[in-house]
C-alpha cells in the first residue's frame, strides 16, 4: 500500500514539473492561438540565466529572480514585436503555421547561442543546475524531496494566480473575448497588439521563473528546449486547449503514466509514454482528457 | 573527321592510362620520410557533456606533457638517427562522437599527423577508432576501455586501460575485505544502475555480473538513458527493495544528479558506489555538497611509487591539479608515454612498425608492467589491444577524494555512510 502511495505520489510531483513547463504555453495558446515552439527554450533559458545569476555571480535568490523577470520582460518585448505582432489577424491556418515556423526558427537560434555562450563564457559543462539541497518532507511513511513540493506549491499558486486573472480582471476578459472572436475584439475597438504583448510578457516572465523554480529539481542543459516544449504541448494537449487549471491535472497524469511505466517496464520506456499519449488523445480524444476550456 | 575523333579518343585514353600507371608506380607517402618533427593528433572533451571530467584541463595537460618531452630533448628515432620533437595537435570535439570523427579525419588528411592520441570516454573513442583504421595511423586510447571498442578487430587500437567491467572486481573485492574485517557494515544486496553509453553500460555490467565476489544478490537493475536527469521513479522503486548498495554506472554529472534526488527522496542505502564521482573534484558541489560524503568510487590515481612518477607528479602541478582531482591524467600520461617509448623502439615513424612495437611493448610504468593484451575475453568478447592500467577505489571525505584501497596505496581508511 505505501508502495501504492509513493508511486501516486512520485507521479504527482513529476506531473507538478509538467505542469510547470506547460502552463505558461496553455495560456498563450488559449488567448492568442500562437503556437510558441520556442516555449520550452524560454523554460531553459530562464534556469539557465538563474543558475548565472544566483550562483555564479553570487546574487541573492530574490535579487537573482527580480533580474530574471526585467531580462525576460525585456526578451517578451522583442519577441511580440518581431514574431507575434505580425502573425496577429491573420487567418487560422497561416496563425498556426507563421507561428510554427518563426518561433522553430528561434528556438533553433536560442539554443545555439545558449550552448554556444554557456561553454565560452560560463562553464565548459553545459548543464545548469542549482546546488542547493532540501531535505525530503515525511508523511505517513512517505518521503517527499522538498523541491518538488516547493515547484507543486510555485505551480497551484501560478495557474490559481493567471485563473484568476482571466476570470476577473478587465483584461483577462479582454484576452478571453480576444481568443474567441479576434475580429469582434477589433470591431469594439480594442487594441489586440497591446493585449498580445500584456499576455505574451506574462507568458515568458512565467516561464522563465518556472525554469529557475525546475532546476532546482532537476538539471537542464541548452538542448533540452524543444523536447520539453514538444512535453508542455502533450499536457496542454491532455489537458484540453484553453482549459488552464486542467494542465494541473494533465500533468499528473502524465508524471503518474511515466513513473508507473517506469516501475513496471523499465525506464527508458517513460520517455515513450508522452508521445504515446499524445498520439492516442489526438486520435480518440482531440479536445482533450477533459474537454473544451472554460475560456 | 571520323579518323580523328578516334584519334582524339586514343590520346586521351594514353594520357589517363599513364597517369594511372604513375600514380600506381609512385612510392606511397611515408610520415618518417624526411619527418624533423613527430605529430600526435587527437580530440578532446575540452567542452560538452563530458567535460565535467575533462575539460579545458585536458588539453593543456596534453600539450604540457609534449612541452615536458621536448624539454628532454624529444624522442630518439633511430632512422633519423636524432632525437626528434614532438608536437602535439588538440582539438575540442565538443563531447560530440561525430565531431571527433570528423576532426580526427582532419588530422589526418590535412594536418598529417603521424599517430592519433584517443579521445577522452568511450562513445566518443568507439566512432573516432574507425579513422585510426580507416587511414592505418596507430591510435592509443587512454580513457576508453570498453570492450565493444576492442572487440572489432581493429589493427590499429590499443588502449592503456583495463576494460570497465573489471572495475568492479577491484571493487567488490574491497568491499569483501572490509566486511570480512568488521570496517564496512555487512552487505546482502545490491541495486545496479547502468546509463546507456558504452563504458556505463559495461562498469555496470561489472556491478552485476561480478557482485559474486562479495556475495552480493542484485535484486534490481535498471537503465536510464544517456544524460538522464529525473530518477524519482527508480529512486521509489529502489526505496520498496532497499537494496544494501546501490552501484550507479553513470557518468559524473548523471551521477550527481542520482545524488542529489536520492537524498532528497530519502533513499539511503548503507553505500552508494558511483564509480565516477571521484574522478573529478567537481562532482561533490554537483551533487549538492556534504551529501556527497561517504560515496565511493573508483580513481585512476594513486600516489604512485614506480615509472616516470616524478615527471608524472611535476606535470600535474604544472596542469594546477592537485590532490586526486582529475583522476584520468595517469591514464592519459600512460597513453602518450606508450606511444613515445614504441617510437623509439620501432625506430621509425613508419606507422606499420610503430604499431608492431605497440603490440610487443612492455615497461614499467606508474603502476607497476604495462602491456597490451590480445585474443583475451572479457564481459563474453574477444577483445584485442586492452591494456592493465589499474584502478583504485576511493572516497568522499570531508569534502576530499581519498584512496582507499588497496591499503598500501591508500590515503585514508574507508568511513561507513553516515
Amino acid at each position: 500500500m505505501t508502495r501504492a502511495i509513493e508511486l501516486v505520489i512520485s507521479g504527482l510531483s513529476l506531473g507538478g514539473i509538467y505542469a510547470l513547463v506547460a502552463f505558461a504555453m496553455s495560456l498563450t495558446i488559449t488567448t492568442t492561438r500562437i503556437l510558441n515552439v520556442a516555449h520550452g527554450v524560454f523554460f531553459v533559458w530562464g534556469g539557465a540565466f538563474f543558475v548565472i545569476l544566483s550562483q555564479r555571480l553570487g546574487l541573492h535568490p530574490a535579487v537573482a529572480m527580480a533580474i530574471l523577470v526585467a531580462l525576460f520582460f525585456a526578451f517578451a518585448l522583442l519577441f511580440q514585436w518581431f514574431i507575434v505582432r505580425p502573425l496577429l489577424g491573420r487567418s487560422v491556418h497561416l496563425l498556426l503555421v507563421g507561428s510554427i515556423l518563426a518561433t522553430f526558427g528561434l528556438a533553433q537560434s536560442m539554443e545555439s547561442a545558449l550552448g554556444y555562450g554557456w561553454v565560452t563564457w560560463v562553464d565548459p559543462y553545459p548543464v545548469f543546475a542549482s546546488s542547493l539541497v532540501l531535505f525530503p518532507v515525511s508523511l505517513g511513511g512517505v518521503s517527499l524531496a522538498g523541491s518538488r513540493l516547493v515547484i507543486l506549491a510555485f505551480v497551484l499558486l501560478m495557474v490559481t494566480g493567471f485563473h484568476l486573472f482571466l476570470q476577473k480582471t478587465f483584461m483577462g476578459k479582454g484576452a478571453r473575448a480576444m481568443a474567441q472572436n479576434f475580429d469582434g475584439f477589433v470591431v469594439i475597438g480594442l487594441n489586440p497588439y497591446r493585449l498580445s504583448m500584456i499576455l505574451f510578457s506574462l507568458a515568458i516572465v512565467a516561464t522563465a521563473i518556472s525554469g529557475a523554480f525546475y532546476v532546482l529539481a532537476v538539471p537542464l542543459n541548452p538542448y533540452e528546449g524543444l523536447p520539453l516544449t514538444l512535453k508542455a504541448f502533450t499536457v496542454v494537449v491532455l489537458a484540453g486547449v484553453g482549459n488552464l487549471p486542467a494542465t494541473l491535472v494533465a500533468g499528473a497524469v502524465l508524471g503518474t503514466a511515466e513513473v508507473i511505466t517506469s516501475q513496471f517496464f523499465g525506464t527508458v520506456w517513460a520517455p515513450a509514454v508522452s508521445l504515446t499519449l499524445l498520439f492516442l488523445v489526438l486520435v480518440v480524444r482531440p479536445t482533450g482528457l477533459f474537454g473544451k476550456g472554460v475560456y | 573527321m571520323r579518323s580523328r575523333s578516334r584519334g582524339l579518343g586514343i590520346g586521351v585514353t594514353v594520357v589517363i592510362g599513364a597517369v594511372l600507371l604513375l600514380l600506381w608506380l609512385a612510392p606511397s607517402p611515408r610520415v618518417g620520410a624526411q619527418a624533423r618533427e613527430i605529430k600526435i593528433g587527437g580530440t578532446m572533451a575540452v567542452t560538452g557533456a563530458f567535460s565535467v571530467e575533462w575539460g579545458p584541463r585536458a588539453r593543456t595537460f596534453m600539450e604540457e606533457w609534449a612541452k615536458l618531452m621536448n624539454d628532454r630533448g624529444g624522442v630518439f628515432v633511430k632512422e633519423a638517427n636524432a632525437k626528434l620533437p614532438i608536437k602535439m595537435i588538440v582539438y575540442d570535439d565538443g563531447s560530440s562522437a561525430d565531431r571527433a570523427v570528423e576532426l580526427y579525419e582532419r588530422l589526418a588528411t590535412t594536418d598529417n599527423v603521424a599517430f592519433f592520441t584517443g579521445p577522452a570516454s568511450s562513445p566518443i573513442t568507439i566512432k573516432a577508432s574507425t579513422v585510426a583504421e580507416k587511414y592505418g595511423i596507430p591510435m592509443v586510447t587512454a580513457e576508453a576501455n570498453s570492450p565493444a571498442i576492442f572487440a572489432r578487430g581493429f589493427k590499429w587500437l590499443v588502449g592503456a586501460d583495463r576494460p570497465a567491467p573489471q572495475w568492479a572486481e577491484d571493487y567488490y573485492t574491497m568491499v569483501k575485505a572490509l566486511m570480512d574485517s568488521g570496517a564496512m557494515p555487512r552487505l546482502k544486496t545490491v541495486a545496479v544502475i547502468q546509463e546507456n553509453t558504452p563504458h556505463t553500460m559495461d562498469v555496470g555490467w561489472g556491478g552485476i555480473n561480478r557482485a559474486n565476489l562479495a556475495g552480493l544478490t542484485v535484486v534490481a537493475t535498471e537503465t536510464v538513458p544517456p544524460g538522464a536527469s529525473d530518477f524519482s521513479a527508480i529512486i521509489g522503486k529502489l526505496k520498496a527493495l532497499n537494496p544494501d548498495l546501490v552501484y550507479v554506472a553513470a557518468w559524473a554529472g548523471t551521477g550527481a544528479a542520482f545524488t542529489k534526488q536520492a537524498f532528497e527522496l530519502g533513499l539511503r542505502p548503507k553505500e552508494l558506489h558511483i564509480p565516477h564521482s571521484t574522478i573529478t573534484d567537481k562532482y561533490y558541489a554537483m551533487a549538492g555538497g556534504t551529501i556527497a560524503e561517504g560515496i565511493t568510487g573508483t580513481t585512476h590515481e594513486a600516489h604512485f611509487t614506480k615509472g616516470d612518477k616524478d615527471a608524472y607528479f611535476a606535470l600535474r602541478k604544472k596542469v594546477g591539479l592537485e590532490g586526486f582531482d582529475a583522476g584520468w591524467t595517469s591514464l592519459r600520461f600512460i597513453a602518450l608515454e606508450a606511444l613515445a617509448r614504441a617510437i623509439e623502439q620501432a625506430g621509425s615513424l613508419d606507422r606499420a612498425k610503430v604499431m608492431a612495437a605497440l603490440r610487443g611493448l612492455h615497461y614499467e610504468t606508474l603502476h607497476g608492467e604495462l602491456a597490451f593484451s590480445f585474443g583475451v575475453e572479457v564481459a563474453g568478447k574477444k577483445v584485442d589491444g586492452v591494456g592493465n592500467k589499474k584502478v583504485f577505489p576511493a572516497q568522499w571525505q570531508n569534502g576530499k577524494i581519498e584512496v582507499i584501497w588497496p591499503t598500501e596505496l591508500a590515503t585514508a581508511k574507508y568511513r561507513p555512510r553516515q
